[in-house]
């Protein structure tokens, strides 16, 4: 039997828990991205070669929207759980009547909530600097929830498995920030030299963010149906891990 | 009916601890039942084996007559958890985190009994207070409250009154004598044996994972035999110990006090001993064996620490 209310309540629990904080979880990283925004936006606009009549700031923009679902979406449960470990609730939620499937559900319903919140915010400010066409809103909605599930499932992932605050500032750090870097939100992946163009080809998030572009912009490096087939694959594969992590306890139960 | 049944349970942790040997007991419905052990005979573990936390490694628990294998959470539905260790969640209030735990356990609409128990809990004035900003008491107070919110069939409390004032844990005493009334079921694990010894109407003792005892409380108490201790206390100094006395294994605690030892059916004799005595008596107290007594002589000394 599935606890609709017991889910719901989770959900809240999680998503009053980041507006509770809102300075940190919501403004920070709007202002954070405001600043990418006047800083690169406006000394990168010449250095950068731009196709066909979109500016750099229209090219800049989507790049910035989507680091900030991908921090976001990746942060929510990961700080969450961490900090239930410091404060001995996971014995709580160990022992609330909620299956392991629910519990999923309800920090990843807050966790793409969090991410689109923000990511929402980031477009709005956005405006204020440019403006906005939409070819695609489907492929919009479709990259921006995808890749906050995405990022969901990988910071519960890291939640669990860093018992520690250091562990994710590491994550955070050293592996997150520049793949996102990296991952083409300052520049088209098709200005690079070969080489760098190809080891990009690796980084999952070189898709993430062309597509959502592609669905404000129109332009795209790589063709639309790669992209969505290699978040989707990746989305599902790190579901089926976040998912298995939860269901055998590990680290969770003893 | 059984409330929880336990069946040849074991658990070895990751560590390679044997923490439970096989345990097994039964707990009916309605009873009001301890559980007691040193420190590290494996409480927690076996609790928070019913309750979620640990995983069994082998033997069946059932809960309400459901094993927790084939449905878990019907059975975390029946159970209310006071886990030992306090914990907080320092981003809501006192309130906040009873109507969440309350969602949980598919309830809506719980103020007004959230109230009420906050008021048997005296927490009333913490309403809205954030849960950073109660004492250990309270906060301890608090986790029988959030145990409560979804007026579980089950209640299993570990060491709830650890940091709790006297008064406090009479009040929490008072409430849980008038819950078990009621049909709940209650199991208690403490380090306070005069809890158990009043509240409980059957005792298991466990050690290192193994059960030692397992009677009605008041058939282990008199197990130990009927032995009493009877102080004395005179009005003038006593040189010597009447003889009157003697038959009593006598001991001079102090230039005023004697302590007699006897079994209770010799109770007559020392009354007639008393009268024949010519120093003055003031004062008398009379001591039976306790459930302390009966825990060391089963834990303890089984270990030979004493
Ligand atoms: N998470 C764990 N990992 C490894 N060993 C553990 C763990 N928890 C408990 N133990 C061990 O299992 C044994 C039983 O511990 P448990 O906490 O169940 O005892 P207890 O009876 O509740 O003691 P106390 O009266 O101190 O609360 C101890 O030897 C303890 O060290
Ligand atoms: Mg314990």
């Amino acid at each position: 039997m599935a606890n609709y209310r017991g889910t719901v309540t989770l959900f809240k629990r999680e998503t009053k828990r980041f507006l509770k904080v809102y300075t940190q979880t919501i403004f920070s990283p709007v202002i954070s991205n405001l600043l990418y925004l006047a800083i690169f936006g406006l000394s990168m606009k010449r250095a950068i070669p731009m196709e066909g009549d979109v500016t750099y700031l229209q090219f800049l923009v989507p790049g910035l929207i989507m680091m900030g679902i991908i921090n976001n979406a990746f942060q929510n449960p990961s700080s969450s759980i961490v900090i239930m470990r410091y404060q001995g609730l996971l014995e709580s939620l160990m022992t609330i009547p909620l299956k392991r499937i629910e519990i999923l559900i309800a920090f990843m319903g807050s966790a793409v909530l969090r991410g689109l919140i923000v990511g929402t915010a980031t477009l709005i400010t956005g405006l204020f600097f440019v403006s906005f066409t939409t070819i695609s809103i489907p492929i919009i909605l479709f990259a921006s929830i995808t890749v906050a599930l995405f990022f969901g499932f990988a910071g519960l992932v890291a939640g669990i498995w860093a018992t520690e605050f250091d562990k994710i500032a590491f994550l955070t750090n050293f592996v997150l920030m520049p793949l996102i870097f990296l991952g083409g939100v300052f520049y088209p992946i098709s200005s690079l030299p070969p080489l760098f163009a190809n080891v990009s080809s690796f980084n999952p998030i070189v898709y993430m963010i062309d597509l959502l572009r592609y669905g404000f912009t129109g332009v795209n490096d790589f063709s639309l149906i790669f992209s969505m087939g290699i978040i989707s694959t990746a989305t599902i594969a790190m579901g089926i891990i976040a998912y298995t992590l939860l269901a055998r306890g590990y680290k969770l139960q003893n | 009916m059984s409330a929880i049944k336990i069946e040849n349970l074991h658990k070895t942790y990751a560590s390679g601890v044997h923490a439970l040997k096989g345990l097994s007991f039964e707990i009916k419905k309605g009873e009001f039942f301890a559980l007691l052990g040193p420190n590290g005979s494996g409480k927690t573990t076996m609790i928070n084996i019913l309750a979620g936390p640990t995983i069994k490694t082998s033997g069946t628990v059932k809960i309400g007559g459901t094993d927790i294998e084939k449905d878990r959470e019907k059975t975390k539905m029946i159970l209310g958890v006071v886990p030992q260790e306090i914990s907080f969640d320092s981003f809501f209030s006192v309130n906040e985190v009873l109507i969440l735990q309350s969602g949980y356990y598919g309830i809506k609409n719980n103020q007004k009994y959230i109230d009420e128990i906050l008021e048997k809990l005296n927490l009333q004035d913490k309403k809205h207070a954030n849960t950073r900003a109660l004492s250990g008491g309270m906060k301890r107070r608090l986790l029988v409250a959030k145990a409560l919110v979804h007026k579980p069939k089950v209640l299993v409390l570990d060491e709830p009154t650890a940091g709790v004032d006297v008064e406090l844990r009479h009040n929490l005493w008072h409430y849980m004598r008038k819950l078990n009334k009621e049909g709940l079921t209650i199991l208690l694990t403490t380090h306070y044996l005069e809890e158990a010894e009043s509240l409980c109407t059957r005792t298991a003792i466990i050690d290192k994972g193994e059960l030692v005892a397992l009677q009605k409380t008041k058939d282990l108490i008199q197990s130990m035999g009927n032995a009493k201790k009877l102080t004395l206390t005179f009005g003038k100094k006593v040189s010597k110990i009447p003889e009157a006395l003697l038959p009593f294994d006598p001991k001079k605690q102090n230039d005023h006090e004697i302590i007699l030892h006897f079994e209770t059916q010799d109770i007559n004799k020392i009354l007639k001993a008393l009268e024949s005595i010519k120093y003055p008596i003031v004062d008398l107290d009379l001591q039976g064996k306790k459930l302390e007594d009966v825990f060391i002589e089963l834990t303890y000394n089984r270990n030979g620490k004493l």
